[in-house]
């Protein structure tokens, strides 16, 4: 290999670096043979090494302190290059460096995620337990509030079938006391027409007041039925509601 | 030579011998006159050269030389204040190896 075989295969091999850099190597090593007179060039050109191995000896140089914007960009390479294990020693070398810059920054990303991750967890720890905290604190507010719409609610529920309860009773005692009067008063009048005329207004009074109540006990006890029947039931599905609304608004806001 | 010559004592000995010509000197020469004291392949010091040129320790020239263009190597300020550091730390260093090893 003659100076101008030996300075062409290398001006190939650093064709992917800047020009500036592939003008200055090359520039170094055309006027280092001819320094070195012609009668030695055959020698300092075995002494320099295959042209590969100048190449890479360049490029660890310039990746040491060079430019490395200028090395982002695609390497070209010759493809008549990329047979020759020496050039695809370079282009490892190449590639190493790349993948080194990748890896870093995958590295940076993973532990910026890291600490993106971990105040939020530690956030999550420290705000259920500030939450325990106050629920503890705050027990005697809550409890009592607890028991008092617990007792509210059941008095509730008391009063409703007290008054249905009421209802139904007076209705009752009104039926059987109205049936009791006007049995009462047809018996005055039966047993008073044969003793005096008054006797007979006294049992038609007991029979009007008969029916009075008989009246009013059919239509509480008509009241009690339909309570029972659909105020009552009405009044349980309000509740249940109510109770299911509160809970899943509890899980929601839990969630 | 069985001692290994690190990356900083191959600088010191590169720019000491740039420093000792007053007239800047040439790859081919400064090549050999560090092969003169240490063993070193042809191919190593453009790089060294390279770096210690943008570090702004060696500031370059074209000359004319036999009808063609020669670049010439010679030391900067910078390169000057480098070198006495590594002259005063060679000192201590060496003086302290020469100690174990006289």
């Amino acid at each position: 290999m003659n100076k101008n075989e030996y300075l062409d295969r290398l001006s190939k091999l650093l064709a992917d670096i800047s020009y500036e850099e592939h003008e200055e190597a090359l520039s170094y090593y055309r006027e280092y043979i001819e320094d070195a007179g012609i009668e030695n060039e055959q020698r300092i050109i075995e002494e320099l090494g295959t042209p590969e191995h100048l190449a890479q000896e360049i490029r660890e140089e310039l990746l040491k302190k060079g430019e490395p914007s200028k090395w982002q960009g695609e390497p070209i390479h010759a493809p008549e290059l990329r047979t020759d294990t020496n050039s695809s020693q370079s282009k490892g070398a190449y590639n190493y460096n790349n993948d080194g810059n990748y890896q870093k920054k995958q590295k940076n990303a993973d532990s910026h995620n890291n600490q993106t991750n971990k105040p939020t967890n530690e956030k999550n720890k420290s705000s259920t337990i500030l939450f325990i905290i106050a629920v503890v604190l705050t027990s005697p507010i809550w409890f009592s509030l607890l028991c008092a719409a617990i007792s509210t609610v059941f008095g509730f529920i008391v009063a409703v079938l007290a008054i249905v309860l009421g209802i139904g009773i007076i209705g009752i005692v009104g039926l059987i006391t109205g049936i009791a009067l006007i049995i009462a008063g047809f018996l005055a009048c039966i047993s008073v027409t044969v003793f005096s005329v008054s006797g007979t207004l006294a049992g038609a009074t007991l029979i009007g007041f008969g029916f009075i109540t008989l009246a009013v006990g059919i239509l509480f006890t008509v009241l009690m039925v339909w309570l029972c029947g659909w105020a009552i039931p009405a009044l349980v599905r309000f509740i249940r509601q109510t109770v299911s609304r509160i809970s899943c608004r509890k899980k929601e806001a839990h969630l | 030579m069985v001692f290994n010559t690190g990356s900083t004592l191959l600088d010191a000995i590169v720019l000491a011998v740039v420093s000792n010509e007053a007239e800047g000197t040439y790859g081919y020469k400064i090549t050999q006159d560090v092969r003169a004291v240490i063993d070193l392949s042809e191919s190593t010091l453009y790089p060294v050269l390279r770096r210690l040129q943008k570090d702004e320790c060696l500031t370059t020239y074209d000359r004319e030389c036999s009808g063609r263009n020669r670049r010439y190597y010679r030391i900067t300020e910078k390169g000057e204040a480098q070198l006495q550091l590594y002259r005063s730390e060679w000192i201590t260093y060496s003086s302290k190896i020469s100690k174990v090893l006289h």
